[in-house]
């Protein structure tokens, strides 16, 4: 199937009434919640996990795929008109896009966020588009040795930036994949980790997982942290920036959507990372570098235009390899499990539809984003007036009757406590609930591959070194991990010696 | 030594990692060309121990003079409570008296999580919630809770 009539076939999946629906009730939660402090797109696709076993595959990725992408875009919002980030990857906008608000020049703001987020959502489309294919057919090579040195090595990677440091995210990453093997052995059937509970035989429930680390111990630590909010709305003033100020942005734009775009596909390194290096280059670059955190029409362009663009290719990983880079990618794919799709190489040709539909939901999204941030705008704000002290509540109730509904079993719930508890505690303790999940997820495709790839080698571990791909993947992570550790051990003497 | 986060993440890492070890072998670990449902327990079990052990003396070496990290702060020990009592009473009634009671409950014992919450705000907070709940999950999703009691 060419290019173009792929395009055409995503754009017709995605413009059903159904598909259009699920898409603009994505884009708009997304919004509001990358609007409101305390829920981000973690939480919120969690909550709504057990709510996508209902819908039909396309409907449910749309809808979840739009969440993500709009909180990228909606946190930009708060940050420019109230220095607040709704989400961390908008942090970086607060520097330059708060200073242009109090200047008066919100609006611009605003519209350039909005206008260099949609440029780099259709070009992170675009490179879906046409990247996506050529990996998938690069990953139709790929056997078990290269599947198990890819998990190897992308887990490493993630943890090597996690929060806490490596050790602790490495060793969360074990501890979710140990998690991942509860239940039936496939290849022999044995029950493992069950401790004799007939209920845990099929292994744990992702989306109760989910809902229990990232929505019950957020709760909790949001409301001992935040302080209420000071609303200080600047006037948003017009809305169009003028020509000095385009004139300005576009080549920020262009370079924060080539770097926002390249560290998406990474794993590990994500929204927040993507929009403060671009900063960072923007800043380096500027022959004014004094303008910046000052108003800099570029300081709010570039971080923008990166943040989008990075939350669109995210998805390249996911769905042609199955290996996601983010938490947020793992739940992506915890959902597409649920429905019984099975992310890779073979994606775009067993469901064409799911596939070109998303991406085409992808385009429509972002063009959707453009409409409901920019005249809308003075309804997200009123959002904000909402108290945390309500919300949370609701976010309670809904999680509560959204994981009961999953199997109507009150164990379920249960289930819920250890794993808020769970999370909550390994929060505390500084442990990348993070690195925790995306092992949960890796962890039976790890365990799958390795033991196929040892099998078909008979049993020689040479294997994974003998192939050129996998020997890639295998250097890279042992690379990263002996710098990991080098700076561990070198940190642990120091700290001896002083 | 003073004890902190990461003496408690190193014994969690051991602890677990010795459990899967001692488990996988149960399972049975098999040979390298056909591996057990317990080799990959003992494997990453073994690995998971070697971090831990490692966390404990770098934790160990690190905190020597060190004022020990209290885990949880104190401003977080009433959320916590509030919001694990009040799932847990979620889990209790729901099969006892039904959707709505139980979400009642879930949100009366929740709303101590907060100390910045108003007693006379509760009641239409409560409603409002338990209409959205039913708007969402009964009439729009079409689930069949109970709204009241078990089997009327």
């Amino acid at each position: 199937m060419d290019f173009v009539s792929s395009i055409v076939l995503g754009l017709q999946a995605a413009a059903s009434i159904d598909n259009l629906i699920y898409c603009l009730l994505g884009v708009t939660l997304g919004t509001a919640i990358g609007v409101l402090p305390g829920v981000g797109p973690i939480i919120t696709i969690s909550l709504l996990l057990p709510l996508t076993f209902g819908l039909p595959p396309e409907g449910s990725v749309i809808l979840l795929a739009g969440i993500y992408y709009g909180a990228a875009y909606g946190g930009s919002t708060t940050s420019i008109l109230l220095n607040l980030p709704g989400e961390a990857s908008s942090a970086v906008t607060c520097l330059d896009g708060y200073q242009m608000a109090r200047q008066g020049r919100a609006g611009s703001a605003l519209a350039i966020a909005a206008l260099g987020s949609f440029f780099a959502g259709t070009v992170g489309t675009l490179l879906i588009a046409m990247a996506a294919p050529a990996m998938a057919s690069v990953a139709a090579k790929f056997g078990s040795a290269e599947y198990a040195a890819l998990v190897f090595c992308a887990l490493i990677a993630t943890a090597s930036i996690a929060k806490g440091g490596f050790i602790k995210g490495i060793g969360s990453a074990v501890l979710g994949i140990l998690l991942g093997l509860a239940g039936a052995d496939v290849a022999s059937g044995v029950f493992r980790f069950t401790f004799g509970i007939a209920e845990l035989r099929d292994g744990i429930d992702f989306a109760v997982l989910a809902v229990g680390l990232f929505a019950v111990s957020e709760i909790i630590t949001t409301i001992g942290s935040t302080a209420t909010p000071e609303l200080v709305t600047s006037k948003v003033g017009r809305l169009w920036p003028n020509r000095d100020e385009f004139r300005q942005a576009w080549p920020a734009v262009l370079r924060g959507t080539a770097l926002g775009s390249f560290l998406g596909m990474l794993p590990g390194a994500g929204l927040a990372m993507s929009s403060f290096s671009a900063y960072m280059i923007e800043k380096s670059i500027s022959k004014t570098p004094a303008k910046f955190g000052a108003g800099a029409v570029e300081g709010v362009a570039a971080p923008e235009s990166a943040n989008n663009a990075a939350s669109q290719t995210a998805f390249i990983p996911t769905l042609m390899l199955g290996v996601p880079g983010s938490p947020v990618m793992a739940l992506f794919l915890g959902a597409l499990l649920i429905q019984g799709v099975n992310p890779g190489p073979s994606m775009i040709t067993n469901n064409p539809q799911l596939f070109w539909g998303l991406v085409g939901s992808m385009w429509i999204g972002n063009l959707m984003l453009v409409i409901l941030n920019l005249p809308l705008i003075g309804l997200w704000v009123k959002l904000l007036t909402v108290p945390y002290h309500w919300l949370y509540l609701f976010v309670l109730a809904f999680a509560c009757v959204g994981v009961y509904s999953i199997g109507f079993s009150s164990l379920q719930i249960m289930t819920l406590v250890i794993f808020g508890t769970v999370g909550y505690l390994l929060k505390r303790a500084d442990c990348s609930l993070a690195m925790f999940i995306l092992g949960f997820v890796l962890g039976p495709m790890f365990e799958e591959n390795f033991r196929r790839a040892l099998s078909l080698s008979r049993g020689d571990p040479m294997t994974f070194i003998n192939r050129p791909i996998s020997l890639t993947f295998v250097i890279l992570g042992i690379a990263v991990l002996l710098a990991a550790t080098t700076s561990f051990v070198r940190r642990g003497a120091q700290e001896a010696a002083d | 030594m003073k004890f902190n986060a990461d003496h408690a993440v190193g014994i969690l890492f051991a602890g677990v990692g010795g459990i899967a070890v001692y488990l996988g072998t149960d399972y049975g670990f098999g040979s390298l060309s056909e591996m057990g449902p317990g080799a990959l327990p003992v494997l990453l079990g073994a690995v998971l121990f070697i971090f831990g052990a490692a966390l404990l003396v770098q934790a160990t070496v690190a905190s020597e003079g060190a004022a020990s990290i209290a885990m949880i702060p104190p401003q977080e020990i009433r959320p916590f409570l509030a919001v694990l009592a009040a799932l847990l009473a979620f889990s209790l009634l729901i099969e006892r008296v039904g959707l709505l009671p139980s979400v009642a409950a879930l949100i009366g014992i929740g709303w101590l999580a907060d100390k910045r919450g108003r007693l006379k705000e509760l009641p239409v907070l409560a409603l409002f919630i338990l209409a959205i709940i039913i708007a969402i999950f009964y009439v729009g999703l079409g689930i069949p809770f109970y709204l009241f009691g078990w089997s009327i």
